[in-house]
């Protein structure tokens, strides 16, 4: 974000050209949550087209422009849950099992697999905590909750994230 | 605690640091997702204008009622044509139109056709020398949220060739929640007076992927009205300007009036916006506001159609004008180069800034001093003077006096060079007074 979060203000209030300057500033960040979610870059790609198409649609009810990174993840994170969940009523896996099978780096695929296993606020939040390096503070605005609730989920998510773990044998990584 | 959680979760966030990113193929879609949520949004809030002119048009079914009371020929007609509310809504925009109703001037019809749920009835119409419009009614067995009636095509029962000069069909007919009748006109303007009265109208309606075509044999029984042409030849000159009006025609169904601009003349004159008629009692006949609103003959020579006084009969009758759009001859065109979004020329007072490409669509701020209700553009060309296929748009925010305005142009990609736009209406203005006698 620039100093005074000028450019998020005009994007909010309105103007395109700042909209698609945002857009662009965050693309990447985009781009590898719909890539960490739907492991497809074509996929990734169309999620950016629909997260542009959603997020010009509703970022006037954006109240705080501090945030507006935070509440953009926030879209593509309900949408990759949307995809996914569609994917698995169409294909049960498929695909997974696939890149699984062509990938020889266990200690990742063990963690995308213990996140996939995860429900769906466990897994936002240890998205937006690790991979965005987003604080605490951040979190809780762009969700309207206090930090502490942020706080319990982080704790919860991050307790289910070790039992998944566990589960899998996570000493292949060691 | 989670210590070693948190350094996989961290180990996990560097694999994707080395990840390519395809950054064109991002903008691309960026573009796109916008380029879908304001169409989305250009579609909304036609739809709200839509909602505006039925709340308009509510306001002057009451003012209708009110001279009914005024005037007795209107509410016989009223109680003897069936369907005449109906009639009334299509008319209400034209002074011309509701003085020919009012003057028995409408003739019924009653022709109607039926196929696969859908029935298509010619109610009437008003006909004169030049023209021809049809009233129809649609009724379908279920609701319908959008009709389009398509493809008109008329010609006469005895095969003699019809020189028609425009038509417009009517609708595209919408209803949010559906409705079973819609109203709506075909209008059929003639290069000249037309003679076969046995005619049959073939058109397509569509609507939510349905289709039905239909077949209305009619006759036009009554006899037409005879124009009534005057000569004029007078020269009025407006800052410099000359202009030259010729004739003025009065048709039952419009008034023609042909005008030349001297070829000496310095500026391009667009839209005579207030030209209109005025009779001894101060009563005036503006411009058709719904249809064929003018004919351009050459670049110097034009015909503008205003609404018809033919069934008053004034004494005295002027043709009157104030404010004509005008620029340049030279500046008459905005010249922009989509490569670097650049706005290459425009004329003199700045109205177009921010000029940019979005997808297909080039897109101007367009800012004026009061409302300007115009769409700015009529051909255009590329570098080859070759023209290209597009479609205007006014888009929002309306805000402070700034609107996106815009062509839609679907081959975009494949022009190059800079792009011709020509004005057809612009916010500058000649301000004089014209009047000239007519009878």
């Amino acid at each position: 974000m620039d100093a005074d979060g000028q450019l998020e203000k005009q994007a909010i209030s309105g103007d395109d050209q700042a909209f698609l300057q945002l857009m662009k500033l965050y693309k990447i960040d985009l781009y590898k949550t719909a890539l960490a979610y739907l492991k497809n870059s074509d996929e990734a790609l169309e999620a950016i087209q629909e997260v542009t198409y959603r997020a010009y649609k509703s970022i006037h009810s954006v109240r705080e422009a501090s945030y507006l990174k935070t509440w953009l993840i926030r879209i593509m994170i309900n949408y990759c849950n949307d995809q996914l969940k569609k994917k698995k009523r169409e294909i049960l896996g498929e695909e997974i099992l696939r890149v699984q099978g062509i990938s020889e780096d266990y200690s990742r695929l063990e963690i995308k697999d213990a996140m996939e296993d995860l429900d769906d606020r466990s897994r936002e939040i240890l998205t937006l905590k690790y991979f965005h390096d987003l604080k605490i503070k951040e979190i809780a605005d762009s969700m309207q909750c206090p930090e502490g609730t942020v706080k319990t989920w982080l704790n919860k998510a991050l307790k289910a994230l070790k039992g998944k773990l566990g589960e899998k044998g996570g000493d292949q990584s060691v | 605690m989670y210590n070693r959680e948190e350094e996989k979760l961290t180990d996990y966030k560097k694999k994707f640091d080395d990840i390519p990113i395809p950054t064109e193929l991002l903008d691309e879609q960026i573009h796109l997702g916008l380029q879908r949520a304001k169409i989305e949004e250009r579609l909304l809030k036609s739809r709200k204008r839509r909602m505006i002119s039925i709340v308009a048009a509510a306001v002057l079914i009451l003012g209708f009622f009110t001279t009914i009371r005024v005037s007795p020929t209107f509410a016989h007609y009223v109680t003897i044509i069936p369907g005449m509310e109906k009639l009334v809504e299509l008319i209400r925009d034209d002074k011309g139109r509701m003085l020919a109703v009012e003057n028995e001037y409408y003739q019924e019809i009653g022709v109607s056709d039926e196929a696969n749920g859908l029935k298509i009835t010619i109610d009437g119409a008003i006909a004169d020398e030049q023209g021809l419009v049809l009233f129809y009614t649609l009724e379908s067995d279920e609701k319908r949220k959008e009709l389009f009636v398509d493809r008109p095509q008329l010609i006469s029962q005895d095969g003699t060739k019809l020189d028609w000069g425009t038509i417009s069909s009517g609708g595209p007919h919408y209803s949010d929640t559906g409705e079973t009748s819609f109203s709506g006109t075909v209008e059929y303007f003639f290069q000249s007076p037309y003679e076969p009265r046995d005619f049959e109208l073939s058109l397509q309606v569509n609507g939510e992927g349905d289709e039905w075509n239909f077949n209305l044999p009619f006759s036009i029984e009554e006899e037409l009205a005879k124009k009534k042409t005057y000569d004029i030849n007078k020269t009025v000159i407006i800052e410099g300007q000359k202009i030259e009006i010729l004739k003025v025609a009065v048709f039952p169904l419009r008034v023609a009036v042909h005008l030349r601009m001297d070829e000496q003349n310095t500026k391009k004159l667009l839209d005579f916006q207030d030209l209109r008629l005025v009779d001894e009692n101060a009563e005036s006949w503006t411009k058709i506001t719904n249809g064929t609103t003018a004919s351009n003959i050459s670049d110097n020579e034009k015909i503008i159609y205003l609404q018809s006084n033919y069934f008053k009969e004034p004494e005295e009758l002027y043709l009157v004008f104030s404010k004509i759009q005008a620029v340049d001859k030279d500046e008459a065109y905005v010249v922009v180069d989509p490569k670097t979004e650049e706005i290459l020329k425009q004329p003199k007072g700045d109205h177009l800034r921010n000029f940019k490409v979005r997808g297909s669509d080039l897109v101007f701020d367009f800012h004026t001093e009061e409302e300007f209700n115009y769409f700015l553009f009529n051909r255009i060309s590329d570098e080859g003077g070759n023209e290209l296929e597009s479609s205007s748009f006014v888009s929002g925010p309306d805000q402070d006096g700034i609107e996106e305005v815009g062509v839609n142009i679907p081959n975009l990609e494949n022009v190059h060079g800079p792009i011709s736009l020509e004005l057809s209406f612009y916010p500058s203005w000649l301000e004089g007074e014209g009047r000239v006698k007519i009878k």
